[in-house]
């Protein structure tokens, strides 16, 4: 007869990856204090029975519909389940206050920056941010020049991607300002965990992320255009075959808002009009899901069949709001994003809260003393082209590219930063071809909602997993999978 | 003061059927400083009712919406402007000493603010190494100068031709073979200032039909550039004129595209063609007559 195994032998065989800051486990293998209680509730799970609770999260979710289409998939249309973890990531109750006050101030100071850079540009006069990397962005907005949307908000839902480094501090690795995605899994992933684990998960005292779509709908409603009482909301998705449409129709859904596609809205006597069975019906705010592009064929691309033609129009004129402005695309580029410490001092004379990931300016003699040294483990990008164009990255580059590299920054100094490359942290993961906990990279996607002189965070936020072993990429078009987030209440 | 009457019309033809549509006409004339709109009437085919938005720089479009199967569509605007005849010229004695001047337009505050006039757009970008030496700005006299200077020699270097060029013809192109139209002498003349930092627009509108001038028959496209002393300076390459009493100013933009008199959207979409006719008649003239 074969012994039976439990968890808590594979909490005990767990391999170490050393160099990586360990979520679950500290450097002498203890379980560390937040995960105590619920690795004592796992141990005494039969390895039997976990695989079939694990099992049944795989089902849920497909049978769900929480799927995901990959784009660079040669069977196009397949839809594929984001794989989800059962074993919860835990952030202790102080450690996610900071997060959520330095995610509060940093996206502040980032809607300040947006109405400034489209109106007045003091940032850009004062030098605090080079104005040639605005100026080459394709995401500077020409339709958003010399407007202030109502309540002076440009991204209403922002969400920002946080890691933690080996130094066991979390760090901004980007900001998303557009249309950030992902919440439908944060939300899909506490209801699994609640059928699955109940009795930890309402013995653990974890903060609710359920609430999320209430303060949505708020924020929605608190934006409308002036002198609006009732504001009719929808959500405008660009339809089924949108690798998020799932998200779409949930939020749709718990936020009792209409899902509409561009066909269903129309622009008359600049207000928009949804037509419904009823007749036309005025509408306020548009919570879009379609990307800048393509919400306006007579402002951006005309081949859109995605968007409402004069939309743009509309909404300059004052008549309907959008969720999320246009434009905030110029702020989440990476190039601005090593300038955000600096905006936040220019904006609110205070100290960034959540850390950047640190930025060698070669203009300056020390930095760029310790580029030319360190240049191999550095990532070198040029301030002012967005998009990625021109990056340079030293562990990937023969001797003679760095020697030569050398010599291309010397030559204009002011043209490049630095930045060193990070070191993901990494969680205890179930893997089901080893039958063991496995140390896996993890990210963590927060949301923050900004309203009328409201902020909301998402407590928790969607911890992601590169599930291919050593890969350091955290995203659910590369095969990624996902975790429940569990905020601690303060005890 | 001088009066005009402005016809603009534009006829509109789709071989489908179309079931719904939104157009929007940017073809009024604006009022600033130098002229303004006195009377204003539109007329359409399908008898719908318009109406007017701003555009991004502020410009007034007449837009209208038809939600109704059609395979015609006319439009006619006409309207009456009033255009000031004195105080409209700039001379060389107004421009700021050189060295200002350049100060000027170096300054950081000033390229902030006028960035969406001196980068350059697909239309109006050209390489720099392609400028002949003799069209760049030499800082041997004032600006005002160097700009009326160049409005000559585009005009000279450049033959009017219709037919050879279109709306996505680009400044460079131009220069490769000087031929075309108003629009086309406007995005060379616009590529050579932007590349040289100095801040232009396009300018769309009308031209006083009783003169003698090459574009008058459509909607006539020049340009206006920033000069510190003076503010925005209309130029016009393809007459080689400074533009006076006899141009009514419809819009201004980057460069066509921001000008364009017609956008469309329909569904569904199919092939198409358009005309535009334009008329412009000074109306001191007719009642003398």
């Amino acid at each position: 007869m074969i012994p039976e195994t439990f968890l808590e032998n594979l909490l005990k065989d767990y391999p170490n990856a050393p160099g990586f800051y360990d979520e679950v486990f500290d450097e002498n293998k203890y379980i560390r204090e937040h995960y105590r209680k619920i690795t004592d509730h796992l141990a005494k799970i039969r390895l039997e029975d976990f695989q079939n609770m694990n099992e049944y999260a795989r089902r849920s979710s497909f049978e769900q519909g929480i799927t995901f289409n990959v784009y660079s998939d040669t069977s196009q249309g397949v839809e594929r389940i984001f794989p989800f973890d059962l074993l919860p990531r835990i952030i202790p109750a102080k450690e996610w206050d900071t997060i959520e006050r330095g995610l509060a101030q940093r996206n502040l100071a980032l809607n300040m920056f947006l109405k400034d850079i489209y109106n007045e540009k003091k940032i850009l006069k004062d030098k605090v941010v080079p104005k040639e990397l605005l100026f080459s962005s394709q995401h500077y907005s020409k339709y958003m020049m010399d407007f202030v949307p109502y309540s002076q908000v440009y991204v209403h839902i922002s969400g920002t991607d946080l890691i933690r480094h080996s130094d066991g501090e979390y760090y901004v690795l980007e900001d998303n300002l557009r249309t950030p995605s992902g919440i439908s899994y944060v939300l899909s992933n506490r209801i699994s965990t609640k059928r699955i684990l109940p009795t930890l998960f309402f013995n653990s005292n974890v903060q609710p992320v359920v609430d999320y779509s209430e303060s949505l709908l708020e924020v929605i409603k608190s934006v409308a255009p002036q002198g609006v009482d009732d504001p009719v909301c929808v959500v405008l998705t660009p339809g089924v075959y949108n690798s998020a449409y799932y998200e779409h129709a949930l939020l749709a859904l718990q936020m009792g808002m209409q899902l509409v596609e561009g066909r269903d809205l129309y622009v008359d006597h600049n207000f928009v009009y949804m037509k419904t069975i009823h007749g036309p019906k005025k509408v306020d705010v548009i919570y879009r899901r379609v990307d800048d592009d393509y919400i306006d064929p007579l402002a951006f691309r005309p081949d859109s069949t995605l968007g409402v033609p004069g939309l743009m129009t509309a909404y300059r004129q004052g008549n309907v709001n959008l969720v999320n402005a246009p434009g905030t695309g110029v702020a989440d580029d990476k190039a601005v994003y090593t300038y955000v410490p600096d905006i936040i001092r220019y904006y609110l004379n205070e100290e960034p809260i959540l850390k950047n990931v640190h930025t060698y300016r070669c203009e300056k003699d020390n930095d760029l003393n310790y580029v030319l040294e360190h240049l191999n483990e550095l990532v070198v990008k040029p301030v002012d082209e967005s998009g990625g164009y021109g990056i340079f990255i030293g562990n990937k580059a023969s001797q003679q590219e760095l020697r030569d590299f050398k010599e291309v920054i010397k030559a204009n100094r002011r043209k490049y930063i630095a930045q060193p490359t990070m070191a993901l942290s990494v969680h205890a993961t179930y893997i089901e071809e080893t039958g063991m906990f496995e140390p896996r990279h993890i990210d963590l996607r927060t949301f923050t909602l900004s309203g009328d002189r409201s902020t909301y965070v998402c407590k928790g936020g969607l911890t992601r997993v590169a599930l291919r072993k050593g890969n350091l990429i955290v995203n659910s078009s590369q095969g990624g999978g996902s975790k429940d987030t569990w905020v601690l209440q303060d005890e | 003061m001088v009066t005009y009457q402005v016809i603009y019309e534009a006829e509109n033809h789709y071989e489908h059927e179309v079931t719904e549509a939104l157009f929007k006409f940017l073809v009024l004339p604006c009022t600033d400083d130098t002229q303004e709109v006195l009377e204003e009437t539109v007329e359409n085919s399908l008898d719908l009712p318009v109406f007017h938005a701003s555009n991004v720089f502020g410009y007034q479009l007449i837009c209208i919406r038809v939600a109704q199967p059609f395979q015609h569509f006319k439009l006619k605007v006409s309207c009456t402007v009033r255009k000031k005849t004195t105080g409209m010229l700039h001379i060389t004695e107004e421009s700021l000493p050189l060295e200002e001047e350049l100060k000027v337009l170096q300054s950081e505050d000033f390229i902030v603010d006028h960035f969406l006039y001196i980068q350059q757009t697909s239309l109006t970008d050209l390489p720099v190494a392609r400028i002949p030496r003799d069209l760049l700005f030499q800082k041997d006299k004032p600006l005002f100068d160097y700009i009326t200077d160049l409005n000559s020699r585009l005009h000279n270097m450049m033959e009017y031709q219709t037919g050879v060029t279109t709306f996505s013809t680009r400044a460079c192109d131009v220069l490769d073979n000087p031929r075309g139209v108003c629009q086309d002498y406007t995005h060379l003349m616009l590529g050579i200032l932007r590349q040289q930092q100095i801040p232009c627009r396009y300018v769309s509108g009308y031209l006083n039909q009783g003169q003698v001038f090459l574009g008058s028959l459509q909607m006539h496209a020049w340009l206006e550039v920033y000069i510190p002393s003076m503010g925005w300076v209309g130029v016009d390459p393809t007459n080689n004129m400074m533009s006076d009493q006899h141009y009514i100013k419809v819009a201004d933009g980057a460069d066509f595209d921001d000008c364009s008199p017609l956008k469309g959207h329909i569904r569904p979409t199919g092939p198409n063609t358009t005309s535009h006719t334009v008329e412009v008649v000074e109306q001191s003239q007719q009642q003398q007559q």
